[in-house]
Formats: structure tokens, C-alpha cells, sequence
């Protein structure tokens, strides 16, 4: 079944291995990290295997469900990834895995960066709970509120009427007047940094709510049995269902 | 099973125990956004918050089902400072600042200047100082723009009667 190719949840890691001459050519690669959890199970069932040739059975079903795309002619199958030079299987194991950082890209010689489970999450759950609760400053740059007088509530720049026509402007912050960092939920830049959805997370947020205002019919295909994104819709759903619980009790306590 | 399969066997399961890139517990939501509730007294010190800490949760069962009740205020959820130096060296420099004076100078831009300071009061706090700063210039901003208003009405009051005084002649 196709899927919107943009309709991601930017999880999906682009890596490489470079060619080992006389052993293997470079094999450019996008993948689905495997998750700690999953990685636990994994070792488990292989400390399990009895034989080099069932353990690199199992293997090679957990690669072929991780990897979605690569250069190699022919699709990626369990059989396709066992005839792998083992070199070559155990780096892309390694890789899914986040024990091993990507060579550069080919095309534009970047190196990808090692899907890091736990800032991710971090960044997701405070990042959400920062737009959830305060979405006026969590849409405040910390430059441009350094620069014009901001209503923090709503996130609006605050304007002042001025000339013949009194025309509104934006207020540029005088001189000596601080930022209201004290007031801020964010607190300072730095902390605003950190709270700021990553590229990935902010795809991820926006397919979380899609997928709510369509009962999930926007998800695609194959991402519908996928761990990492069912591990990080579950925590959307407990930042959103504690906001609410927040929001509610915050509005009881007014009446 | 031959040498060559045993050692391969080997191989991949030293693979896949080979250690995950988190290395500490996976965050869960509710223990993330409690964090700020369970600081340490030494890292959280009252410097690093400006908003009052609610009530200390501390004793709940940590397995309880989370809850953000009580917590409004997000700053405290949010605030994961670091701990930048020693317990000691942050409670001489907050008795030594205690000492001091917070002032700030404000100045607007047709260079009127306000001065907001408080001085030797021990419960004093640089949130403080920077909130009402943030208020003073709010309201004189108001003022000035009401003063602005009447003027404006008045002088188009004045502009109304002067065209209908003209117009009667």
C-alpha cells in the first residue's frame, strides 16, 4: 500500500556504511531505530540461539523489520539480509542499534546523528507540555522578545499607536527594560532551547494530532505497527491527559 | 557444531548485548514532568526558582498514577537548572548578596528613567526586581497613553467648536 511520503513522523534515520574494498560495497540505508527495550528482547532471544545459523535467522527478521529502505538491488528480506557479508550485517545491526554512529552520507557527506532514545523523549514529553500548557510563550522567540515588548499570554507582540494616522506598530523594548524571563515558563534562553521541539518531535507532534482528528486513518501503512511511534503517541497522550487534568483543576480553583 | 559456527554464535550475541546508547532509565511522562518537584534541596535552591514551589509530593509512591494537580505553575516543571557550583559557594554568595541592594534603572524612550530598587530586605529576589520593573513600565506606558487619549479628545473638542463657531457666523 503507498503512503504520503511526507507524512512522516521523522524517526525514519538515513545512515550508511562505507565500502570495504574487496569485501562489500557502500550501502546507503534508511531505518527505524530499534528502541532499548526491544534491543533487551533481542540480546535475550540470541543469548537463547544454540546455533550461529538460528541466531543469524533472528537477526537478520530484525533488521529486515527495522530497515525500510536501502541501495542494494532487490527487497529487503530476511533471506536477502543473511547473504550479507557478516561484516556488513553486524555493522547494520549495530547501527539500527545505536551502538554504532553512520558513516558520511555519500550525497552530501553528512554524518547522521545516533538516534539518542532518552534526549528524544525528553524533548518530546517537556517540549509538548510546554505547548500544551503556555502555547503563547512557547510561539516567543527569545531574540525577538529581547527585542520588542511581548504579551506573554497570547504570544502577540505588544503595538502602540503612533503618527498623524496613529497607526499601530510594534513596541520595540526600551532601553533598560528587561525581558520577562521571570515570568516566562521558559525562564531564559537556555532553558528555552532545550524546551523547543526538536525537528522530529515537532513532525511527530503534528502526526499525533492528525491522527487524533482522524481516528488514525492519517498514519501511514507502515508505520501503523511501529514501536517508537506507538511509545511516543502513548506519551503525548499522558502529557495531553495531564494538561487537561491541570487545566481543569487550575479552572475549579477559580470558581 | 563446527569451531567456525560456534564462534559466530559468539560474535552475534556479543553483538546484541553490547549496550544501548541511553544509558540511564528511559524517562517516562509522569516522572518527567514531576522532575522539578524532586530536586534535592542542594540543587534547588530558591535562586533557581522563581516561582514558589508547590507543595512536596515527596513521600508519594512513586509508582502512584501521575498527576500535574497542585503544579500550575509550569516554570516549576520545567525548571531542570543545572547545579552550576558547590552548595557551599551558592549560600555564601546568596548571604553576601543578601547585604547588597537589587536596583535597576529603567529608561523609556524619550529618555525618561526610572529607578526601581530594593534594598536590604533578606527576602529579596532578582524575579522580583525584574517583575516590577516590568510592571512600573506597564503602567506608566497605560498613563501616558490615557494621557494621550484626553488630549487628543480635547483637542478635537476644541477643533469641533471652533468649526461649528465659525460656521455660525
Amino acid at each position: 500500500m503507498n503512503h504520503h511520503p511526507f507524512n512522516e513522523d521523522g524517526y525514519t534515520h538515513d545512515a550508511c556504511i562505507a565500502a570495504v574494498p574487496g569485501m562489500h560495497s557502500a550501502l546507503v540505508f534508511t531505518y527505524r531505530p530499534i528502541t532499548r527495550d526491544e534491543c533487551e528482547l533481542v540480546a535475550e532471544a540470541i543469548a537463547r540461539q544454540t546455533t550461529a545459523q538460528s541466531a543469524t535467522e533472528l537477526l537478520a527478521q530484525v533488521i529486515a523489520v527495522h530497515v525500510t529502505s536501502w541501495n542494494f538491488a532487490g527487497d529487503i528480506t530476511p533471506d536477502a539480509i543473511k547473504q550479507l557479508p557478516p561484516e556488513l550485517f553486524d555493522k547494520l545491526y549495530a547501527t539500527i542499534a545505536s551502538q554504532r554512529s553512520s558513516d558520511p552520507l555519500p550525497d552530501t557527506g553528512n554524518v547522521p546523528n545516533v538516534y539518542d532514545e532518552q534526549a528524544d523523549l525528553n524533548n518530546l514529553i517537556e517540549g509538548t507540555a510546554l505547548l500544551l500548557l503556555h502555547p503563547g510563550p512557547a510561539s516567543i522567540d527569545c531574540q525577538q522578545c529581547a527585542a520588542w515588548i511581548y504579551e506573554l499570554e497570547t504570544g502577540q507582540r505588544q503595538t502602540v499607536r503612533t503618527g498623524p494616522d496613529r497607526r499601530e506598530v510594534p513596541q520595540p523594548r526600551p532601553a533598560g527594560v528587561p525581558t520577562p524571563c521571570a515570568s516566562c515558563p521558559k525562564q531564559n534562553p537556555d532553558n528555552a532551547q532545550r524546551l523547543q521541539l526538536s525537528a522530529k518531535n515537532r513532525r511527530t507532534f503534528q502526526l499525533w494530532r492528525c491522527a487524533k482528528a482522524t481516528h488514525f486513518h492519517c498514519v501511514p501503512h507502515h508505520l501503523k505497527h511501529d514501536t517508537i511511534l506507538a511509545r511516543n503517541f502513548a506519551h503525548l497522550d499522558d502529557v495531553a491527559r495531564q494538561v487537561e487534568r491541570l487545566q481543569q483543576t487550575t479552572a475549579g480553583d477559580r470558581t | 557444531m563446527t569451531d567456525a559456527n560456534q564462534q559466530r554464535l559468539q560474535e552475534l550475541q556479543a553483538l546484541t548485548q553490547a549496550s544501548h546508547k541511553a544509558t540511564s532509565p528511559i524517562p517516562i511522562a509522569s516522572n518527567l514532568l514531576q522532575t522539578a518537584q524532586h530536586r534535592e534541596p542542594d540543587e534547588a535552591s530558591a535562586e533557581d526558582l522563581p516561582l514558589p514551589i508547590p507543595s512536596h509530593p515527596a513521600e508519594e509512591d512513586a509508582t502512584s498514577a501521575p498527576s500535574l494537580s497542585g503544579i500550575a505553575p509550569l516554570p516549576t516543571l520545567l525548571a531542570r537548572t543545572q547545579p552550576s557550583a558547590s552548595s557551599n559557594t551558592r549560600a555564601s554568595e546568596i548571604a553576601n548578596r543578601v547585604q547588597q541592594t537589587a536596583a535597576i534603572t529603567l529608561q523609556l524612550r524619550d529618555q525618561r528613567e526610572f529607578k526601581v530598587s530594593l534594598e536590604e530586605d533578606p527576602s529579596r529576589d532578582d524575579a522580583l526586581v525584574d517583575r516590577l520593573a516590568e510592571q512600573t513600565v506597564a503602567i506608566v506606558q497605560q498613563r501616558d497613553e490615557a494621557i494621550y487619549q484626553r488630549v487628543m479628545q480635547a483637542i478635537e473638542q476644541r477643533l469641533a467648536q471652533e468649526v461649528s463657531h465659525r460656521s455660525g457666523f
